[in-house]
């Protein structure tokens, strides 16, 4: 009957998916070892007084942040990296962030001349701090993140940008980490992305996370979960191949000229960092410049994440829309041999992994009972294939766990434990609840707070809320 | 259980007189070597291993002579030393470094070090800037 | 349609398998690390104290330590001290490492292993204690395809200082890809004054090949910058009209460390070069000599259409000795960009705002209201701020 192979159909889908993720997650274990002993004596420090190593713009787009920019922005100041500036933008605060950042950096507003390459809302003062620090503050009017990194970008001085975020904890050696990449092959490559890690249940002091832990709490601890999957188990393979679909909006390295051509990041996108990515590949490929968009396993970027559930289904949802409007600006890319490894693997992989997965499943979810309950389901096939999926999906959780081992981030053999219960459990809804909150995104709606008012507790906070 | 060649550590030829040092590095090999170095030369040494700490230790404490690094977490030494001129501390500073940047050392003077010692460092040339900086004449105490 | 189910029901006991075999070796695993990084933090501690009590009191200890050389915790804090030592606590420190034969042993790790791991380890730490018994070493692992062994080996050459083999690294660096070229050049700064010759040499031998990398020599004249000979001048000042502009920019860089008011016309003429980038690092090496006859060049390139070669040339200008009047001087040009730029090195050396404080206590001159005007009239420019 249809309805069953209708829901084998499902289940071999759900199969596939799940063979091409351990596929990846391979694939970036073999990447990551080949990596591993040469960072380990590659003597970065040497390259702290070397003068092949580009300097770099800091971008902050800071929208009431009153509370944290300051010890955010001294966080960045602490990392080791020949030459550096910090340009945060003051996106139309309605709080006090602006003054925050001039009382505690003693600002004096400047004039300073800048090319506007990309259009953005209009710039009201600009500020350079009269301590020894590179820090510059912008502020304009409101009109977004994505604006907000635009018009950063226009006033930075240096060839290079990091955008990132306010809340953003970097360690010390990641900017040189990342732009080890760029030294590397100066010519071709035009960006490097970060390596992203959930903060909460971190013991953050000064500014660092000093004792990373794992969280307590479930719904952080399942977004640990898929932050490893989706950073050490998968963009080391894609970045191999320069098929990186991705690089996150948490931290992010651009060429400031690549980004200018491109038009930077765009206005009211709500995935604009995949948006960003994907046109830059674009933009390369179609006029046909030599390129390499690279992932630094070694950089990392510690983030706070939603810890209750109201904030996580806007993000995510947020982030399917985003998805969404992506599948329709780079349809043609699918499959298209023009775009090399990006438009066969990448691209098609957030196509058929994010974006399609969860339809299937959705439609599974209705199919499978259906077709059980009417007696009409072989369930000698079904219930393995069944099984499969749920095991291989497990394995691949367990082998991004693997993975970052190397980075002896969690050590405790308890914490270890719980997090493998974890890949087991992770299916018995979780995983479910995403996927409804991604068929829900496809259902246009009235929801104007999208970007969601997460609770700012502050980068030096974060220890105060345990 | 080692064997002493003999060799006395101090030799600036000064009397030990207890004056109080503060060393704020984060680097637990640099901080060894600098106490053990200064205890030897007959100083009081405190060492702290932040920023924060360091300022809070400059503006309370009671010291007659800073050795800051510039890098350390919390606060950067430059940092540190502006605020102390604030706070108008009394001690002269000496800025310790690793970090090869000219800029940097201009910096750092023009905010009030008397003097800036790079990583890798002399021990002995160490022991004579240390003097060199300390008051002559020590208020009682 | 529907096969056979026996080979599904295989796969999944096999994956149900895996999964379970996975999840207890990832946590033995862990427990296991953990328990050794534990230890390894205690042996650190230990070490750190040990070495740091014997470099201090300048004793060289005897049996106690033999047992700890076997022990990477101890090598690594062992060249951790090396690192930020010199003097007579440097010395003590090798002698323990003579005393412990350090590199024998080193050496014979490194020859014995296929283990790409171990051999940069031993190299790296074999080029932190170079000597002259270790140069064959390194000039084999020179030759070695992997990158970081051959920066080790160039570091552990440099140590050693021998000139003659500066021209083993150049030769590498002729076949290498550019970045790695550039890290090769790093280390050939380590030789010091000693690699001068050398260098200059094969500076001067490349002008008449045709065939050589401009980006090669660009790195080749920022190593002899940086290493500041004075010998290489001459040449350098002949590299400033070279038809290859990385080659006059790279010596132009280099003269502002390596040079002397020898090179200041040289330098002024290459303040009209067609490419920006000399012209701002002539600018830049120009700040570096207050010598009267740059006065006026670099006035006039504050007015260069490239905004690197204004501030350059405003930054020279405000080091140099006559150069703050000229600067004042450029804030009624009728060029916003000198204006421009000589504001903002201004206001970056302070002059503003002390006219600015002069300005209010009263005591202000008829200059410090110029300046003021000037600053002023360049804040009600363009609200959009932007200029072309």
């Amino acid at each position: 009957m249809i309805l069953n192979v209708l829901a084998i159909l499902v289940l071999c889908y759900a199969v596939i998916v799940e063979l091409s993720i351990l596929v990846l997650a391979v694939g970036a274990g073999f990447s990551l070892k080949r990596d591993r002993y040469i960072a380990k004596y590659r003597r970065i420090e040497d390259l702290l007084s070397s003068d092949t190593v580009p300097p770099v713009s800091i971008i902050v787009p800071a929208h009431n942040e009153e509370f944290g920019i300051a010890d955010s922005i001294r966080s960045m100041q602490m990392l080791k990296y020949p030459k550096i500036e910090i340009v945060v933008v003051n996106d139309g605060s309605s709080d006090a962030t602006l003054d925050r950042l001039i009382e505690a950096f003693q600002m004096v507003e400047v004039v300073v001349p800048y090319r506007t390459d990309i259009e953005t809302q209009p710039i009201r003062a600009v500020y350079r701090s009269t301590m020894p620090i590179p820090l510059i503050v912008i502020d304009k009017v409101n009109g977004g993140k994505a604006d907000a990194l635009n018009a950063g970008t226009n006033v930075a001085r240096y060839p290079y940008v990091l955008l990132t975020d306010a809340d953003v904890i970097m360690d010390q050696y990641c900017v040189l980490r990342a732009m080890r990449h760029v030294v590397e092959d100066r010519v071709r490559t035009v960006a490097v992305g970060g390596n992203i890690r959930p903060a909460n249940g971190c013991e953050v002091a000064f500014g660092r996370v000093v004792e990373p832990r794992v969280p307590d709490k479930m719904i952080e601890r399942v977004q640990l979960l898929e932050y490893l999957r989706s950073f050490v188990a998968s963009r080391p393979a894609w970045s191999r191949i320069n098929g990186l679909p991705l690089i996150s909006g948490a931290f992010g390295i651009f060429r400031r000229e690549t980004l200018a051509a491109v038009g930077g990041m765009t206005r009211g996108h709500l995935g604009e960092d995949l948006d960003l990515t994907m046109r830059i590949h674009r933009h390369m490929k179609d006029n046909d410049l030599p390129y390499r968009i690279s992932y630094a396993p070694d950089c990392v970027a510690w983030t706070e994440v939603p810890n209750s559930t109201k904030v996580l289904r806007t993000q995510r949802i947020r982030w399917h829309r985003g998805l969404i409007r992506a599948v329709g600006d780079f349809g043609s890319m699918t499959f298209n041999p023009k775009y090399g490894a990006v438009g066969m693997l990448g691209w098609p992989s957030q196509l058929f992994i994010e974006y399609l997965a969860p339809i299937v499943e959705f439609v599974g979810w209705f199919v499978l009972p259906l077709a059980f309950l009417l007696g009409v389901l072989n369930v000698s096939v079904a219930l393995p294939l069944l099984g499969i999926a749920f095991f291989v999906g497990a394995i691949n959780s367990i082998i991004a766990l693997y993975l970052d081992e190397v980075y002896g981030y969690f050590n405790s053999p308890m914490e270890a434990l719980r997090l493998l219960g974890l890949t087991f459990v992770e299916n018995l809804g979780w995983r479910q609840r995403t996927v409804w909150w991604r068929i829900r995104a496809m259902v246009p709606t009235r929801e104007k707070h999208l970007w969601g008012e997460m609770e700012r507790v502050g980068v030096g906070n974060l220890a105060a809320r345990k | 259980m080692l064997r002493d060649q003999g060799r006395p550590f101090d030799n600036t030829g000064v009397m030990s007189d207890g004056s109080k040092i503060l060393i704020a590095d984060d680097a637990p090999t640099v901080t060894l070597l600098l106490t053990r170095a200064l205890e030897s030369a007959g100083y009081d040494v405190t060492v702290v291993d932040d920023g924060v700490a360091a300022y809070e230790a400059g503006v309370n404490g009671d010291f007659d002579l800073a050795l800051l690094d510039h890098l350390m977490p919390g606060m950067l030494g430059a940092e540190v030393l502006q605020k102390w001129n604030e706070e108008g501390v009394l001690f002269n500073t000496i800025v310790l470094s690793g970090m090869d940047d000219d800029d940097l050392v201009i910096q750092l003077l023009e905010l009030g070090a008397v003097d800036f010692i790079r990583k890798p460092f002399n021990i002995k040339e160490l022991l004579v800037r240390v003097r060199l900086q300390l008051p002559v004449t020590r208020p009682a105490r | 349609m529907i096969t056979n189910p026996e080979p599904l029901l295989v796969a999944l006991l096999a994956a149900a398998l895996i999964s379970v075999v996975l999840s207890v070796l990832l946590f033995v695993i862990k427990y296991a690390h953990r328990r050794r990084l534990r230890a390894a933090g205690v042996r650190r501690a230990l070490y750190i104290g040990a070495l740091g009590e014997m470099a201090a009191r300048n004793s060289v200890p005897t049996a106690e330590i033999q047992g700890w050389r076997d022990d990477p915790i101890f090598l690594e804090v062992l060249f951790d001290f090396l690192a930020i030592v010199t003097g007579d606590e440097r010395e003590t420190l090798e002698e323990l490492i003579d005393q412990l034969e350090l590199r024998d042993r080193l050496s014979r790790e490194l020859r014995g292993t296929r283990r790409r791991n171990t051999k940069l380890r031993t190299l790296s730490y074999l080029a932190e204690i170079a000597d002259e018994s270790l140069q064959p070493i390194f000039v084999e692992c020179l030759a070695d395809p992997v990158t970081e062994e051959k920066l080790h080996a160039a570091r552990g050459l440099a140590q050693i200082g021998d000139p003659e083999t500066v021209s083993l690294i150049l030769d590498q660096m002729e076949s290498e890809e550019t970045w790695v070229a550039a890290r090769l050049a790093d280390e050939i700064i380590e030789f010091g004054a000693v690699a001068a010759p050398a260098l200059v040499k094969y500076l001067l031998l490349s002008e008449h090949d045709p065939n050589r990398d401009p980006e090669l020599l660009r790195q080749v004249i920022r190593v002899i910058g940086l290493i500041g000979d004075l010998r290489a001048e001459p040449a350098l000042i002949s590299m400033l009209e070279s038809p290859e502009p990385l080659v006059r920019v790279g010596a132009a860089s280099a003269l502002s460390r390596a040079g002397t008011p020898e090179s200041v016309p040289g330098l002024i003429s290459a303040l009209a070069d067609p490419d920006w980038r000399v012209r701002a690092r002539a600018a830049d090496a120009l700040g570096t000599f207050s010598d009267g006859r740059a006065l006026e060049p670099l006035g006039r390139a504050l007015r260069d259409e490239a905004w690197w070669v204004r501030q350059d040339a405003a930054k020279a200008l405000a080091t140099h000795l006559g150069g703050e009047r000229r600067l004042i001087e450029a804030l009624s040009d009728d060029d916003p960009f000198a204006r421009d730029a000589a504001l903002s090195q201004l206001g970056i050396r302070g002059t503003v705002s002390e006219a600015q404080q002069r300005f209010e206590v009263g005591t202000a001159t008829g200059q410090d209201r110029m300046i003021l005007a000037a600053s002023e009239a360049a804040r009600q420019t363009d609200d959009a701020g932007a200029v072309a």
